[in-house]
């Protein structure tokens, strides 16, 4: 089970999640681009037998055996990218709590990925790096000692390390202050975009956070400096989020409401819809107007409400109309769940 | 019009702007590509080979050789500034010349800091002591010899016994 389904983590009023992701080859194999069929299960049935020799909690999901749906829903969850579902030789390693995933054969022969809700990276790049540790040692991983772990692409060279916080930024997004965030943090060797694009309210109002540079860095300082950029970034939402809440309560207060007005009864709703309704719902959480909002709820519902991964909740594939419509019916449940706690 | 800088199919519906070590690179996607209809893709991996593959295209070096080429699987620069995935781990000694500008350009720094493998590491302190011990040899302290000596016999020792538990 996911942990999203009972816990939020720590600055979970900002931050949703936190991942870190370590790019990893296997020394004297070609990379994923060149390996055929044959080379890259080669190189999966290597990967399976230490991951499944050590660790009973894990699960290989084999997309030649799953539907698109299926595979949608995994890439949903971000446990996979949909290129890897897709390119024919990659295959997925997942906990069973879906905190750890491994991608094998994707852009590189391993990313090993761990994600956690809330502000976590010390956390999660500790979960990652025991499987790296455990991996890398019964493997052998492509390392050089001036460009440390190789890598396909010499973006992720180093330590092969891409570390990165989901955050929720409504203030500084209404007050128009995100492009200037983003300029300033560019700077710093590191990048913030918007997760489903930016300057629309589809987006959820949310951020990603993320190390740009791997190659020079230590784990360590990468983690520290964006945990630094990141707590600079909270302070200035929450400093915003509240000025607004004092000198324009009733209008902000208005809009939230209306809001969680339009969740709990509306009887369809779109991805886009949806979208900018959770950032309003989570932002009045945030601002204490909603009580006893449980953010843990609130967080999964985002995951909940993805096209591929409603239908698998459906049990049948739905047409667009048909899923906006199934949305509305899961996204009313969840709010009352929520609101009658 | 734009279009799709993803798919060359699509009018890009989506502008993102992104900033690699204060570059500013900008992305233009369809909504399809963008993940609003196939299920919104949350995952980063789609977006960041794109905004490199624009980086690399501006980006030779001095010192490269067009006609380099990696020995062990073929690469070319040609080769990875279209598709901007190496082949193997050898490129990065054999397309050095080519591939130093672009890494000190996304880089910054080219000396890696960070963790190393376990198993190499216990390699490289193995090396390590046994240049020590040539340097005491050559430099006739023999006391010290004779410790490094002792030190390398026991690591090597070491090694020997877990390679055998495998
Ligand atoms: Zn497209
Ligand atoms: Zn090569």
């Amino acid at each position: 089970m996911p942990v999203w389904l009972y816990e939020a983590g720590p600055e979970s009023d900002i931050v949703v999640s936190s991942r870190v992701r370590l790019a990893r080859n296997l020394s004297g194999e070609l990379f994923p681009s060149l390996l055929d069929k044959k080379g890259a299960d080669g190189v999966l049935d290597k990967v399976k037998k230490t991951v499944f020799s050590k660790k009973a909690d894990f699960e290989l999901k084999d997309f030649s055996l799953l539907s698109p749906i299926e595979k949608a829903a995994l890439a949903e969850k971000r446990l996979c990218s949909v290129e890897l579902a897709e390119s024919g030789i990659g295959a997925l390693i997942v906990s069973r709590d879906e905190t750890i995933s491994i991608m094998v054969n994707e852009e590189d022969h391993l990313r090993i990925q761990c994600l956690l809700p809330g502000q976590q990276l010390q956390a999660v790049l500790a979960k990652a790096g025991e499987m790296d540790k455990m991996l890398g040692e019964k493997l052998g991983f492509a390392y050089d000692d001036r460009l440390g772990y190789l890598t396909s692409c010499p973006t992720n060279v180093g330590t092969g390390l891409r570390a990165s916080l989901m955050m929720h930024l409504p203030a500084l997004e209404l007050a128009g202050q995100m492009p200037g965030i983003v300029h300033t943090v560019g700077q710093m060797g590191q990048t913030v975009r918007g997760l489903y694009g930016e300057g629309s309210s589809a987006n959820g109002c949310l951020y990603q956070l993320s190390n740009q540079v791997t190659l020079g860095v230590s784990e360590e300082d990468i983690l520290n400096s964006l945990d630094a950029t990141a707590r600079s970034v909270m302070e200035k939402e929450r400093a915003l989020s509240s000025s607004l809440h004092r000198q324009r309560g009733l209008v902000l207060e208005d809009k939230l409401w209306r809001s969680l007005g339009i969740a709990k009864s509306a009887r369809v709703l779109d991805t886009a819809e949806f979208m900018s309704l959770w950032s309003d719902i989570k932002w009045g959480a945030s601002l204490g107007i909603f009580k006893n909002i449980d953010l843990a709820v609130l967080h999964n519902l985002m995951m909940e409400i993805q096209p591929a991964t409603l239908q698998l909740a459906a049990g049948k594939p739905l047409e667009a109309q048909d899923r906006d419509a199934y949305r509305a019916e899961v996204v009313r449940r969840a709010i009352e769940q929520i609101i009658n706690k | 019009m734009i279009i799709c800088e993803r798919c060359g199919k699509n009018p890009a519906a989506v502008h993102m702007t992104n900033f690699i070590n204060g570059q500013k690179t900008e992305l233009h996607l369809c909504s399809k590509c963008a993940g609003e209809e196939g299920g919104l893709t949350l995952f980063e991996s789609p977006f960041i080979p794109m905004s490199v593959k624009d980086l690399l295209s501006q980006m030779v070096g001095e010192k490269a050789h067009p006609q380099a080429r990696c020995s062990r699987c073929g690469m070319t620069l040609e080769r990875f500034r279209e598709e901007g995935r190496l082949g193997c781990s050898n490129c990065y000694k054999d397309l050095k010349n080519e591939l130093m500008p672009i890494l000190r350009s996304v880089q910054g720094k080219l000396q890696h800091t960070g963790a190393q493998p376990k198993v190499l590491k216990k390699a490289g302190e193995l090396l390590d002591l046994k240049k020590q011990l040539e340097e005491a040899i050559q430099a006739e302290e023999y006391e010290r010899a004779a410790k490094l000596r002792d030190m390398i016999r026991q690591k090597e020792q070491k090694e020997e016994s877990t390679k055998g538990r495998d």
